[in-house]
């Protein structure tokens, strides 16, 4: 008697436990598919309310248009999780993000400056509250725009606004890429006849031809730390990579192969080069180290891969498959190692964001701007056509 | 207890060895990659037996001409039916396309004064930037090859325009096959 009751004690303990620990399972993984659906493909509902004082109206565009590209979020008119109230005056913006399920602020905060910048700011904040995804809503994208008689140099705010065109040189232009503090942009132009690589300082206005070898000099991307680019050269016989000091001189090579190396992007911590390379047959990626080395493959499905961008946070690169029509934006996981495609068609010349989540790429003479995560993309307009190689300051 | 013979060991330890060491490659078809070491010494599918080019050549990328603008003192047009069509993703000279070299080579000789400004372009299926890089080959192949006829190095240049200058711009097979060329221009200068 006293076993059996020792037994069902036991077992009525033994069945609670269980019980406990399939709820806690059932309760913890449910919970899980809840985080999974909300950085998954669903969108937080952020009604946006009438903006209050001078140029509200524009201010308000700005952010909706804003909170709508980072494709995380769905501008409503009304019933939202969030709501986002701002009211402009002068050269100061008051935004507030308020949970309405709770009836609580989130966060109220002033802003100062100029209208545009201050929208912006306000949106990556908001972005940046519900999701912890840092925003880019502030960020400029250099591009290519054209056709064969000129292809010119152009920046542009992400929504389109403050189009300038840098160069006019009734060329070729090509590789615009952004120094890490936004100050200069680095790209290649025939303006000379040949293809050289120029340097522009954005506040000065000054550009300064930084390669002017015998051959191509191309590709080039700046160092973390501003004081390099990395390049191609042709100067030595067949296209390999290089880099420069910023104020040019005497490069130092890096590769040497008998095959073709192009389009290098630097790692965060400006200690490795990736690169693509046609050595074994058809263009695949290797990294290098930027002091010197021997060449790694990193291997990635396909027979073509090439144009990598290393991410900021240094976990990930982007780049593009060929596919049977054209090209593709993939991401290869580095800890991982694994890649997947995260374009939702055609897509080329990949360029991440600040957040290592978002990137923009090009389409068809359109620029696209792309979350990696859910696969979906927003096309930046901008009413130029033939736009091509978009590089976003971060 | 059999007897196991030195041969019957030897085979099995080598048997052994085989099986361990062919491991498994990555499944290409799984999208988990790696990374390997490059080995440069490895001969690459894309090489052409007559047309290595790089530090391993005897023939150094030309220096550009003095004072020749290469968008206004070329002619493409007097040499233009001796332009050299290449295959995809190739910059091997085709066997039918050398008899056109052999004529620029012998225009050259007839006109001892004149200097070349060879242009390599692609089709627009690669990169932008490595179809630049592999116009540059193209156009460095012709050189190669002429200066290979006879034709002195200081008279042959180079420029690339990669994908960025079509003869075509449908997008079909027979317009692609077209703009995979290098053009003979004389430096009018």
């Amino acid at each position: 008697m006293r076993s059996q009751y020792d037994l069902n004690s036991m077992t009525k303990k033994l069945y609670t436990v269980l019980f406990a620990a399939s709820l806690g399972a059932l309760l913890s993984s449910s919970l899980f598919a809840i985080e999974v659906e909300v950085s998954g493909t669903k969108k937080i509902a952020v009604q946006i309310s009438a903006f209050q004082g001078a140029d509200a109206a524009l201010a308000q565009k700005i952010v909706t248009e804003d909170l709508r590209r980072t494709l995380m979020i769905d501008p409503v008119v009304s019933q939202g999780s969030y709501s986002v109230a701002a009211s402009v005056s002068g050269g100061s913006l008051n935004g507030k993000l308020t949970d309405t399920a709770r009836g609580s602020e989130v966060f109220s905060r002033t802003y100062s400056g100029e209208l545009r910048k201050m929208a912006h700011e306000f949106s990556d904040d908001i972005l940046e509250s519900l999701t912890q995804v840092k925003g880019f809503s502030t960020s400029r994208v250099a591009f290519i725009s054209g056709t064969q008689g000129a292809k010119e140099l152009y920046t542009m705010d992400i929504d389109g606004a403050n189009i300038k065109r840098l160069t006019s040189d009734k060329s070729i232009s090509a590789n615009p890429s952004w120094s890490a503090d936004g100050s200069s942009i680095a790209y290649m132009s025939y303006r000379s006849g040949y293809p050289d690589v120029y340097v522009i300082k954005l506040a000065q206005g000054i550009r300064t031809r930084v390669a002017g070898f015998p051959g191509i000099n191309s590709g080039p991307v700046f160092s973390p730390d501003g004081q390099q680019l990395a390049l191609t050269l042709s100067k030595d016989g067949n296209p390999e990579i290089y880099t420069i000091s910023t104020s040019g001189g005497s490069p130092t090579r890096l590769t040497r192969t008998r095959g073709t190396e192009t389009s290098p992007s630097w790692s965060p911590d400006g200690k490795q080069i990736i690169f693509n390379s046609d050595e074994r047959g058809s263009n695949q990626l290797f990294t290098i180290a930027s002091a010197g080395g021997e060449p790694i493959r990193i291997t990635t499905p396909g027979t073509y891969s090439a144009e990598p961008c290393w991410s900021p946070d240094g976990s990930k690169i982007a780049y593009s498959t060929r596919t049977g029509g054209g090209f593709c934006v993939w991401v290869y996981d580095i800890a991982t190692r694994v890649a997947k495609q995260v374009s939702p068609g055609l897509a080329e010349d990949p360029s991440w964001t600040c957040n290592s989540r978002h990137l923009v790429y090009s389409n068809n003479g359109s620029l696209y701007l792309l979350d990696t995560v859910t696969k979906q993309s927003a096309r930046l307009d901008n009413g130029l056509t033939n736009c091509t190689e978009p590089a976003i300051s971060r | 207890m059999k007897k196991i013979t030195l041969l019957t060991l030897s085979f099995t330890l080598s048997l052994s060895l085989i099986l361990l060491t062919t491991g498994c490659a990555p499944d290409a078809k799984s999208h988990t990659g790696g990374a390997e070491s490059l080995d440069s010494g490895l001969p690459s599918e894309n090489i052409d037996a007559t047309s290595i080019l790089g530090a391993e050549s005897g023939i150094a990328q030309a220096a550009r001409p003095d004072g020749i603008n290469p968008e206004t003192d070329v002619d493409y047009s007097i040499l233009s039916t001796e332009t050299v069509y290449f295959n995809y993703d190739s910059f091997s000279i085709r066997s039918s396309e050398r008899a056109k070299l052999e004529k620029i080579a012998k225009w050259l000789t007839d006109n001892s004064g004149k200097r070349l400004m060879v242009s390599g372009h692609t089709d627009t299926r690669g990169t932008l930037e490595y179809n630049r890089g592999l116009g540059e080959r193209r156009a460095l192949a012709i050189r190669e090859y002429l200066v290979g006829l006879g034709i002195a190095q200081d008279r042959i240049f180079t420029i690339s325009y990669g994908e960025e200058r079509p003869a075509d711009t449908g997008d079909n097979e027979n317009a692609h096959s077209l703009n995979r060329r290098a053009m003979p221009g004389v430096i009018t200068k």
